[in-house]
């Protein structure tokens, strides 16, 4: 079974409604999202074509930092494109932002699609660039609110710079933790340690 | 593991959600997730508190053809969807699962069309998209299939023409479709007889080349009811 398929299975669980309002640019943003997502669930095709033209940059972009090769990324986000217009439906359940589950259906592909791939082969070098400007425009564009993404900046920028390399190793590039040791050169246990500090350290954070 | 525990299903919901949850642990927490709706919001929590860690991901252009693929898997999947088609497609599969395969052959029922007439016999819609129109001339024992302009079809795989006679009988390869523009499927007698015994034709996507079984493999496509000859 394919995660993401799985997890939107789950996502269509009945849960409470979304809590708390969001600042009104990002939430006319989020709102459009959310628009287009219930135009899909009502099978319109325009609604999708618009949804692609604004999302489909920005998932291929993440696609290929865990794919790594343009082509299988490019099937995954046929997959993704198409598993979100079958499941526009369950998106209401969800209680996150449009951009997050629209994000979580593809990242949880990539995952899917990594294990078959290195099985095949071994991964490229991580790519050097840094991860940590989460201001960048396009996506601050599409995704919702300015005060979580300012939340989420000052919190992972209180974290060591060891946990903020193994949390983007894994969450951007789609590392597993051995992966990420042998990257770094550390062991793995401490590795582990770093990453379990550093999620408990940044939803401390993120939750006060 | 006590996945009631709400520490433990809060590290696994972040692994989950973070990728280094892996292999069986992962299967394993996806039904967790099924049945224990804290798991299921803890990671929904963590998408939404770590999805802006993407933002410096570079945006890639994705090549045109994606979205054309996108676009014919929605519409495939639609055409495929209707409750009537599957009914269809349900029957085709029990009248092959029987091994009702044998098709008499004969001569001469072809009917309707005079010498030297082509006439239109059916013609294929996707929704409001008129697909391939069918004409069929007795004279040269074959069916002319004119392709719509611009049709979005998968290039990696081909269209077969299904007649289907009725009566359990199975579906009969009438050729392959073309992509565009326009040709000639020349029919032998069983071909002939299965189509004057059709009230509908089908079309189903199939490897290149078509079907290597002689009977459908690939999905259902396109239904078209064949014109009474006038």
């Amino acid at each position: 079974m394919h995660v993401h398929g799985l997890m939107a299975d789950v996502h269509s669980q009945t849960l409470p409604a979304r809590a708390g309002p969001l600042p009104s640019q990002d939430a006319t943003q989020a709102e459009h999202l959310e628009l287009l997502l219930g135009r899909c669930a009502q099978r319109d095709e325009r609604a999708l074509q618009e949804l692609y033209q604004l999302v489909s940059g920005q998932l291929l972009g993440i696609l290929m930092r865990i794919l790594r090769r343009r082509a299988v990324a490019e099937e995954a986000l046929q997959d993704v494109m198409v598993k979100i217009w079958e499941r526009a439906d369950q998106y209401v359940a969800y209680r996150g932002r449009a951009m997050a589950w629209i994000t979580a259906i593809a990242r949880y592909r990539a995952i899917d699609l990594l294990r078959r791939q290195q099985a095949a082969s071994p991964i490229d070098d991580a790519p050097a660039e840094a991860l940590v400007d989460i201001t960048a425009a396009d996506f601050v564009d599409t995704t919702t609110s300015a005060r979580m993404r300012k939340a989420l900046h000052d919190c992972f920028s209180k974290l060591t710079a060891e946990q903020r390399r193994c949390l983007e190793l894994a969450y951007v590039d789609g590392y597993s933790q051995d992966q990420i040791a042998g990257e770094i050169e550390s062991p793995l246990g401490t590795v582990k340690s770093w990453m379990r500090r550093g999620l408990a350290s940044l939803k401390r954070c993120l939750d006060s | 593991m006590n996945y009631q525990h709400p520490k433990l299903i809060e590290e696994l919901a972040a692994q989950y959600v973070l990728g280094t949850l892996r292999g069986r642990a992962r299967r394993r927490f996806e039904r967790v997730c099924a049945r224990n709706a804290k798991a299921l919001d803890a990671v929904r929590q963590w998408e939404d508190r770590l999805v802006d860690l993407l933002a410096g991901v570079v945006p890639v252009a994705p090549s045109a053809v994606v979205w054309d693929q996108i676009k014919f898997r929605v519409r495939r999947d639609r055409a495929l969807r209707p409750k009537r088609v599957g009914a269809t497609f349900g029957n085709w599969r029990f009248a092959l699962a029987a091994g009702i395969a044998a098709l008499a052959i004969a001569f001469g029922l072809w009917t309707g069309f005079g010498p030297g007439r082509t006439e239109q016999i059916a013609t294929v819609w996707d929704q409001q998209t008129q697909m391939w129109s069918i004409e069929a001339t007795r004279s040269r024992g074959a069916l002319q299939v004119n392709a719509s302009a611009n049709l979005m079809l998968d290039p990696a795989r081909a269209y077969e023409l299904w007649a289907l006679p009725g009566g359990g009988a199975a579906p009969v390869s009438l050729g392959l479709m073309p992509k565009s523009g326009q040709w000639t499927l020349q029919l032998n007698d069983a071909q002939r007889l299965a189509l004057s015994r059709s009230k509908q034709i089908a079309i189903s996507l199939e490897p290149p080349g078509g079907s290597p079984t002689g009977a459908p493999t690939g999905p259902v496509l396109f239904f078209a009811d064949v014109a009474v000859p006038g």
